[in-house]
C-alpha cells in the first residue's frame, strides 16, 4: 500500500485545515504591512521633531492608537514595526536552516568521529539559552540589524542541525543508500541528491517552527534593549520604552504593540502547526 | 546501566569543557580591551595598561583561560567590575532567587502540561484535543514580556490583586514571597506548557496504538488498568527527557521575566552584566548557567535509564 | 449431546472509511469453527483475513466497522455486546496470539506480572498466582519458568516470547484461540517448535483454533478445514487436505502452482507458474467474479454474474462457475525450463573469511573462517537462521563490511580489495546486490529511470543516448513496460519495485549478484514471477547468484549448490540434490525436518536457543543443541569442514556412513 503522501495530497490536507487559513491570513497581513508600510501608515513612524508637543495622547480620532512619549503615532509605529521583526526573523531562520541542514547532512552521513566531535560542540552551544547568547553577542556588537540576523541565525543552527542529523541517520539505514555505495557513488551526491530530498519535509517543518521562535527571540532581545538601532519602529523596543508608564495608567503605547506581537506569533504558529500536520 | 551512566557523565564533562572554551572565546571576541572599557575613552594609555596588568588581561590567552577555569572549579569565579563584589557571592544569591521562581513555574507547569497532554491524547480528534494542542502551542510562542505586561496591566494595575514586581520586602515570610512570584511565574508556565503537552500527547497516542496495549485490552483488562499500566507507564517515560530539555527555555525566559518584574535573579544579573560589559561576571555567569542546564539534562538521562528496564538491565 | 460450535460467522461484511466514504473490504463471509476444530483462513496480503480476525476480536480500527452479519461465540451473539460482557468474553472465552511477540508485550513489566494478570482476571486467589504462572509456563515448554518470570521482554528471544504469549492465551482454557500469523517472524526451527506446541496444546485442552496465515504449508499442517480468501471474499472452503490435493478453484490452483515444492523439482525441470495481474482496489464495485481479471479460464458469464459458493463434493465449496475445470487451469507461464550452459570455471573464491564486530566492548564473532567458491553462472544457495552470519558473509563479499585480516576474496583470479572504496569501477559493477525489501531499496523520491539511469551512468558509462538505450533494454529484460519510465516507487506494486531493483543490479552487466531474501517481502504469486525472472536472467546474462533465503523450498528449486551456515560457520556444503536427499549434517537434518513440505513424519526437535555470536560454545558450535551429539569430543574439539564425499562437505565428527544409518536406516 502507498506509504508516503505526494505533494498534491499534502496540499489538499493543508487547504482543508482551518489553522492554515487563519494562520496564513494573519501572517500575510503583517507581510503586506511590512512591505507596503510606507504607503499605508497615516503618519511618519520615525516621528518629526514637532511631535514632542503631542506626547502621550490617548487614542482619539486623529490618532487611533494614541501617541507615544515622543509624540509619535502609535498606529504607524505598530504597522511599520512589522518590517523590522519579519526581516530579521525570516532572514535569521533562513540562515540557520541552510547552515543547520548542511551540517546535519554532513555529520549524519559521515558519522563516526566527525559526528561525535561536532555533536559535542553543538551540545555545548545548546547548553546556553538562546536569549543569553543573543544578549552576549549583541552587547558586543552594539545596535546592528545585520548583527542580529547573524547571531540568531547562528544560534539556531545547532538545533536544526540536530534535527536534520536524526532524520539523516534513519534514512541512512535504508537500502537505497547501500545501493548507492555499491555503485561507488560520490558522497556529495548521496547526501544531496539521494538523502536530502527525503528529509526535505522535516526541514520545511523545522523552518516554520523555528520561525516562530525566531520572532520570539528577536522581540525578547529588542525588549531587553539589544540590537535595535534607535528610532527604528520595533515592537519590543517600544514596549520596553513605555512599560514604566503603566503605573500612570498609560496603557496604549504598550498594549497595541503587544497585541500586534500576539497576532503575528499566533499566526506563524498556526501555520507551523498546519504544515507539520500536512507533512506527517 | 552503570556503564551507560558513566558514559553519559563523561559526555557531559566534555561538553562542559567545550562550553567553557566557547564562553571564553566569546568574551575574547568582544571588541576593545578590558582596561579601556572600564576606564573609558578619555583615560591615558598608561593607566589602561596598568589596569590591564593588574587585572591580568595582558597575559597569553591560554594562561588566562587556565587561570579562570581552575579558579572556577575551586569556587572563585572572579570579581565583578560593575558591582564590585566577588562573582561567586553575586551568583550565589541570584541562583537561589532564580531557583525559587523557576521551581514555582515548574511545579505549576509540569503537572498541568502532563495532564493536558494525556487528556488531549485520550480525547484525540475531539474539540478538547484541538483546544489543548492549538491553544498550548499558541501560548508557547507569545513572548514572556508580552504576557507579562498583560498580566501586570490586568492584575496589578487595574485589579490590584497581586503585586507587579517580584521582589518581596526583606524578611517576608514564605507566603508573601509566593504572592510576589505568582505573576512572574505565569509567563514562564505559558511558554513551557505547549511543548511539553504536545510531546506528552504524542507519546500517549503512540502507546495507545501500540501492540502491547492491544494485548492488554484483548486479555480483558479493564480500561483504567490498561491506561495506567500500559499506556501511561510507557508514554510518560520519554517525557522526562523532554521536560529536562525545557530547562533551557526556562532559563532564557528568566532573563526577560526578571528584568520585567525587577527580580534579582540570574537572568537580571546577566542582563546587567551584558549591558555593563562586565566580563568576569558575564563569563562565569554564562558558564554556571550552561553547567546547570547540562546537569539537569544529565539527571534526567540518569533517571530515564533507571526507570527504563531496557537500559537498567542489560 | 451436541456441543455448540465455538465460532459461527454469518454473512459478515466489514467496511473501512477511506477519506469520507465507507468502502466494503470484506463481504459474504460465512464459516463455522466447530468445537475442538482447527480452522484456517489463508490468503495473500489484502485478502481480508486480518480484518476478519480483528472483527471477531471486536477490535477493528477506528475507521472500520461491521456493516452486516453476525458473529456468534458459543452460540452467543458477539457483535453488540455491552462493555462488561465483552470483557467477560475476552477473559473466559476467546484469546489471541499475535504476529510479533516482541511488541505484543509491555516492555516495562516483568513477564510474571503480565501472565499473572490472566489469573487475576479469572478470579484466582492472589496466593495462587505464582504457582499457576509457573505451571502454565511449563505447559508451553519453557525450561526454566522461575527465571523467565523475573525477566523483562527485551531479555528474551522471539521464540520464548511467543511461548509466553501462547501461555497467556491458553491460561483461561478459552473456547476459541485465534492465531494471526503467529510464526511469521520466527526462525524455521523455532517456528516448527511453536506449531508443534500449538497442536499439542489443542489436543490437551480441546480448544478450537482459528489460524490465520499467508503460508499455505503451515495452514496445511495445522488446520482441519480451510478457507481461501481473495479480495475480501471466500473463494473456496473445505477439509484442508482436499483443498490442497484436489483444488476446485482457479485461484487455489494458481497459488499451489506458484510454490516450489518437491513435486515441481528444480528450475532445470520446470518453470514456476504465476498469477498475472493485480488485486482489485479496496471497495471496487465488481459485478461478476472478483477474480475474473486474473483468471486464465474466465468466460463471459464470469464477467457478468458473481458465482455463489457451489458445493463440489467432499465437503468443499467453491465460488466459481466452473469448479471442475479448475485443475486444468491453463498455465500462464510455459512449463518448459530454460536451457542452461553450466561452467566449471571458478568465478569467486572466498578463503578464510572472518568478521568480528565490536559491540559495547565485547567481540561478536559473526563469521569464522569461511571457505566458499562460486562458479561462473552458478547459483549457490545460502541458508541459515538468525545469527548464522549469512548476511554478514554477503556484505563482506560486497565490500560493505571489512573482514578481519587473513580473509582473501578473489574475483576471476584477481584479488578483490576488502574495502569498497578501494575497488575499481569494473570490479564494483561485477558484484551487485538485490535487497530483501523493495521499499527500502529504492529511493522514494527518484523516478524509475533515474534509479536505473544513475547505476548505468556509474557502472557502465557511455554517452547520453547510449545510456538511455541501456535503461530501456534493462526494463525490457525485467519484463517491465515503458509506461513506468517516469513513475516513482510509490506508484508501483511490490513486484514491480523488485523488478526495478533487479534492473538496477544488472546495469553494469555483473558477473555475480547477491540476492538477499529477494522474495521474502512479496506475496506468493509475485514470488514465483520474480524467481522465474531471476532464473531467466541468469541464463541470458550468464551471471552467478549467491542466493540467501530462509525458505528451503525456494533454495531447493533455484540453487545448484547449497551451503548451510550456523553461528558464522559452514556446517554443510554440497549440490542441491545431494543436500536435499541426505544424509545430512545434524543441523541441516533439523532444518529440513522443520519445513512442513520437506519433512517426513518424524520431526527433529532442537533443544535450547541459538547461542549468541558473542559467546559461541566450545568445541562444535552446534553441540549445545545437537540431537546426534556423540560425546565429549563434540564439546572439546571443533570439527573441520571436510569433503566426506566428492563435492559434499560436512563439519561434523560423525562419519557419513553413521549419519546415513541414523537418518535413513530403520527409524522404528
Amino acid at each position: 500500500m502507498v506509504a508516503t503522501a505526494s505533494r498534491s495530497q499534502r496540499w489538499r490536507v493543508l487547504r482543508r485545515s482551518p489553522t492554515f487559513w487563519v494562520g496564513g491570513f494573519l501572517v500575510l497581513m503583517w507581510v503586506v504591512f511590512a512591505v507596503f508600510g510606507d504607503f499605508v501608515t497615516p503618519y511618519e513612524p520615525r516621528g518629526t521633531p514637532q511631535d514632542i508637543l503631542n506626547r502621550l495622547q490617548p487614542p482619539s480620532a486623529e490618532h487611533w492608537f494614541g501617541t507615544d512619549d515622543l509624540g509619535r503615532d502609535v498606529l504607524s509605529r505598530v504597522l511599520a514595526g512589522s518590517r523590522q521583526v519579519l526581516t530579521v526573523a525570516v532572514s535569521a531562520t533562513i540562515l540557520g536552516t541552510v547552515l543547520g541542514t548542511f551540517i546535519g547532512l554532513l555529520i549524519g552521513y559521515y558519522g563516526g568521529l566527525i559526528d561525535d566531535v561536532v555533536s559535542r560542540v553543538l551540545d555545548a552551544f545548546l547548553s546556553i539559552p538562546l536569549v543569553i547568547t543573543g544578549m552576549l553577542a549583541l552587547a558586543a556588537l552594539g545596535p546592528n540589524t545585520i548583527g542580529v540576523i547573524l547571531v540568531i541565525g547562528l544560534v539556531f543552527t545547532p538545533i536544526i542541525a540536530k534535527t536534520v542529523r536524526a532524520a539523516v541517520l534513519s534514512e541512512r539505514q535504508l537500502d537505497y543508500v547501500t545501493a548507492a555505495q555499491l555503485r561507488k557513488e560520490n558522497s556529495l551526491y548521496v547526501m544531496f541528491v539521494e538523502i536530502l530530498p527525503n528529509v526535505w519535509s522535516i526541514v520545511i517543518v523545522e523552518f516554520t517552527v523555528r520561525l516562530g521562535y525566531a520572532i520570539f527571540t528577536v522581540l525578547a532581545l529588542s525588549f531587553l534593549g539589544f540590537g535595535v538601532e534607535p528610532q527604528t519602529p520595533d515592537w519590543g523596543a517600544d514596549i520596553f520604552q513605555h512599560y514604566g508608564q503603566l503605573t500612570g495608567r498609560v496603557w496604549w503605547p504598550v498594549l497595541f504593540p503587544a497585541m500586534a506581537i500576539a497576532l503575528l506569533v499566533v499566526g506563524v504558529n498556526l501555520l507551523a502547526d498546519a504544515t507539520s500536520q500536512a507533512f506527517e | 546501566m552503570t556503564r551507560f551512566v558513566l558514559r553519559r557523565i563523561g559526555l557531559a564533562l566534555i561538553t562542559l569543557v567545550l562550553l567553557s572554551v566557547l564562553v571564553f572565546i566569546g568574551t575574547q571576541l568582544l571588541p576593545g580591551d578590558v582596561g579601556r572599557r572600564i576606564l573609558g575613552p578619555f583615560a591615558t594609555q598608561e593607566a589602561v595598561d596598568v589596569l590591564n596588568a593588574r587585572l591580568g588581561t595582558d597575559r597569553p590567552l591560554l594562561v588566562q583561560y587556565w587561570d579562570w577555569i581552575t579558579s572556577a572549579v575551586t569556587g572563585d569565579l572572579g570579581f565583578s567590575i560593575s558591582f564590585s563584589r566577588p562573582v561567586t557571592e553575586l551568583l550565589g544569591r541570584a541562583l537561589v532567587n532564580s531557583l525559587k521562581l523557576g521551581a514555582l513555574a515548574f511545579v505549576i507547569v509540569v503537572p498541568l502540561s502532563l495532564l493536558g497532554g494525556i487528556v488531549a491524547a485520550l480525547k484525540r480528534g475531539t474539540f478538547i484535543d484541538r483546544i489543548i494542542t492549538v491553544g498550548g502551542l499558541s501560548a508557547t510562542v507569545i513572548p514572556e514580556f508580552v504576557s507579562g505586561i498583560v498580566l501586570i496591566v490586568v492584575f496589578a494595575v487595574f485589579l490590584g490583586w497581586l503585586p507587579g514586581f517580584a521582589t518581596a520586602p526583606p524578611g517576608s515570610g514564605f507566603f508573601t514571597q509566593l504572592r510576589h512570584l505568582i505573576l512572574p511565574a505565569i509567563p514562564l508556565v505559558l511558554v513551557l506548557f505547549g511543548y511539553i503537552a504536545r510531546i506528552t500527547r504524542a507519546g500517549v497516542i503512540e502507546a495507545l496504538d501500540a501492540d502491547y496495549t492491544r494485548t492488554a485490552i484483548l486479555k480483558g483488562l479493564p480500561r483504567s488498568t490498561v491506561i495506567r499500566r500500559d499506556v501511561l507507564r510507557n508514554a510518560l517515560l520519554p517525557t522526562i527527557a523532554v521536560i529536562a530539555s525545557q530547562v533551557g527555555y526556562l532559563i532564557g525566559g528568566l532573563v526577560v521575566v526578571e528584568v520585567l518584574f525587577g527580580y534579582q535573579g540570574v537572568g537580571k544579573l546577566l542582563f546587567d552584566a551584558a549591558r555593563n560589559a562586565d566580563f568576569p561576571l558575564l563569563a562565569s555567569g554564562v558558564l554556571v548557567v550552561g553547567a546547570s542546564f547540562q546537569v539537569s539534562m544529565l539527571l534526567a538521562d540518569v533517571a530515564y535509564s533507571w526507570l527504563n528496564p531496557r537500559i537498567r538491565i542489560s | 449431546m451436541t456441543t455448540l460450535p465455538a465460532l459461527e460467522v454469518e454473512n459478515l461484511a466489514i467496511e473501512y472509511k477511506i477519506g469520507t466514504e465507507w468502502k466494503t473490504a470484506v463481504r459474504d463471509i460465512n464459516f463455522t469453527v466447530e468445537h475442538g476444530e482447527s480452522y484456517g483462513l489463508v490468503g495473500e496480503s489484502g485478502c481480508g483475513k486480518t480484518t476478519i480476525a480483528m472483527a471477531i476480536m471486536h477490535y477493528l480500527s477506528r475507521n472500520g466497522r461491521v456493516s452486516e452479519g453476525s458473529i456468534r461465540l458459543k452460540g452467543r451473539e458477539f457483535v453488540d455486546l455491552s462493555r462488561r460482557e465483552l470483557r467477560r468474553a475476552r477473559i473466559d472465552d476467546i484469546s489471541m496470539v499475535y504476529q510479533d511477540p516482541a511488541t505484543a508485550l509491555n516492555p516495562s513489566l516483568r513477564i510474571g506480572t503480565q501472565v499473572a494478570d490472566v489469573f487475576e482476571l479469572l478470579g484466582v486467589a492472589a496466593s495462587e498466582h505464582h504457582r499457576r504462572v509457573i505451571d502454565v509456563l511449563k505447559k508451553v515448554q519453557i525450561a526454566d519458568p522461575a527465571r523467565v518470570v523475573e525477566r523483562y521482554p527485551h531479555q528474551l528471544s522471539g521464540g520464548m516470547l511467543q511461548r509466553v504469549v501462547i501461555a497467556m492465551a491458553i491460561a483461561s482454557e478459552p473456547a476459541l484461540l485465534v492465531l494471526d500469523e503467529p510464526t511469521t517472524g520466527l526462525d524455521a526451527t523455532v517456528e516448527a517448535e511453536v506449531l508443534d506446541l500449538v497442536a499439542s496444546l489443542r489436543d490437551e485442552i480441546g480448544t478450537s483454533v482459528l489460524f490465520i496465515s499467508h503460508n499455505l504449508a503451515v495452514i496445511r499442517k495445522m488446520c482441519d478445514r480451510t478457507c481461501v480468501l481473495y479480495a475480501g471474499r471466500m473463494m473456496a472452503e473445505g477439509p484442508t487436505e482436499e483443498i490442497f490435493t484436489e483444488p476446485r478453484h482457479p485461484y487455489t490452483v494458481g497459488l499451489l502452482r506458484c510454490l516450489p515444492n518437491p513435486d515441481v523439482g528444480s528450475r532445470d525441470e520446470m518453470s514456476l507458474d504465476t498469477i498475472p495481474g493485480f488485486l482489485p482496489p479496496l471497495g471496487a464495485e465488481i459485478r461478476g467474479c472478483v477474480y475474473v481479471d486474473r483468471c486464465a479460464m474466465s468466460q463471459d458469464i464470469c464477467i457478468e454474474v458473481e458465482p455463489g459458493l457451489n458445493d463440489v463434493g467432499g465437503g468443499r465449496v467453491s465460488r466459481c462457475h466452473f469448479p471442475d475445470e479448475a485443475p486444468n487451469l491453463p498455465r500462464t507461464v510455459a512449463a518448459d525450463p530454460v536451457e542452461r550452459k553450466r561452467s566449471d570455471q571458478t568465478l569467486v573464491e572466498i578463503k578464510g573469511a572472518s568478521k568480528t564486530f565490536m559491540q559495547d566492548g565485547h567481540p561478536v564473532y559473526a563469521l569464522s573462517n569461511i571457505d566458499l567458491a562460486i562458479k561462473v553462472g552458478e547459483t549457490v544457495g545460502l541458508v541459515g537462521e538468525s545469527g548464522s552470519g549469512k548476511s554478514t558473509l554477503a556484505k563482506v563479499l560486497l565490500g560493505i563490511h571489512t573482514p578481519d585480516d587473513g580473509t582473501v576474496i578473489t574475483l576471476s583470479g584477481e584479488e578483490l580489495a576488502s574495502e569498497l572504496e578501494r575497488r575499481g569501477q569494473e570490479e564494483i559493477g561485477a558484484v551487485q546486490m538485490v535487497f530483501q525489501n523493495p521499499d527500502s531499496a529504492l529511493n522514494r523520491r527518484h523516478s524509475v529511470h533515474r534509479i536505473i539511469g544513475r547505476a548505468v551512468q556509474l557502472l557502465r558509462g557511455g554517452r547520453r543516448n547510449e545510456r538511455e538505450d541501456r535503461i530501456k533494454s534493462l526494463l525490457r529484460e525485467v519484463r517491465m513496460g515503458m509506461q513506468h519510465y517516469n513513475s516513482k516507487p510509490r506508484h508501483l506494486s511490490g513486484g514491480l519495485k523488485q523488478r526495478v531493483a533487479i534492473a538496477r543490479a544488472f546495469a553494469g552487466s555483473p558477473a555475480l549478484v547477491v540476492c538477499d531474501e529477494p522474495t521474502s517481502a512479496l506475496d506468493v504469486s509475485v514470488q514465483a514471477a520474480i524467481i522465474n525472472l531471476l532464473s531467466e536472467l541468469q541464463v541470458e546474462e550468464n551471471v552467478a547468484y549467491l542466493f540467501i533465503s530462509h525458505d528451503l523450498n525456494v533454495v531447493r528449486y533455484i540453487a545448484d549448490r547449497v551451503a548451510v551456515m550456523y553461528l558464522g560457520r559452514l556446517m554443510e556444503v554440497g549440490t542441491s540434490d545431494r543436500v536435499f536427499s541426505g544424509p545430512n549434517h545434524p543441523y541441516t537434518e533439523a532444518l529440513l525436518s522443520a519445513s512442513p513440505e520437506l519433512a517426513d513424519d518424524k520431526r527433529i526437535r532442537l533443544e535450547g536457543e541459538i547461542p549468541e555470536p558473542s559467546n559461541p560454545p566450545s568445541g562444535c558450535v552446534f553441540q549445545t543443541r545437537c540431537p546426534r551429539k556423540i560425546g565429549e569430543i563434540c564439546e572439546t574439539v571443533e570439527p573441520e569442514l571436510v569433503e566426506a564425499e566428492p563435492g559434499w562437505f560436512k563439519r561434523c565428527h560423525i562419519p557419513v556412513e553413521e549419519l546415513r544409518a541414523m537418518q535413513m536406516g530403520a527409524s522404528a
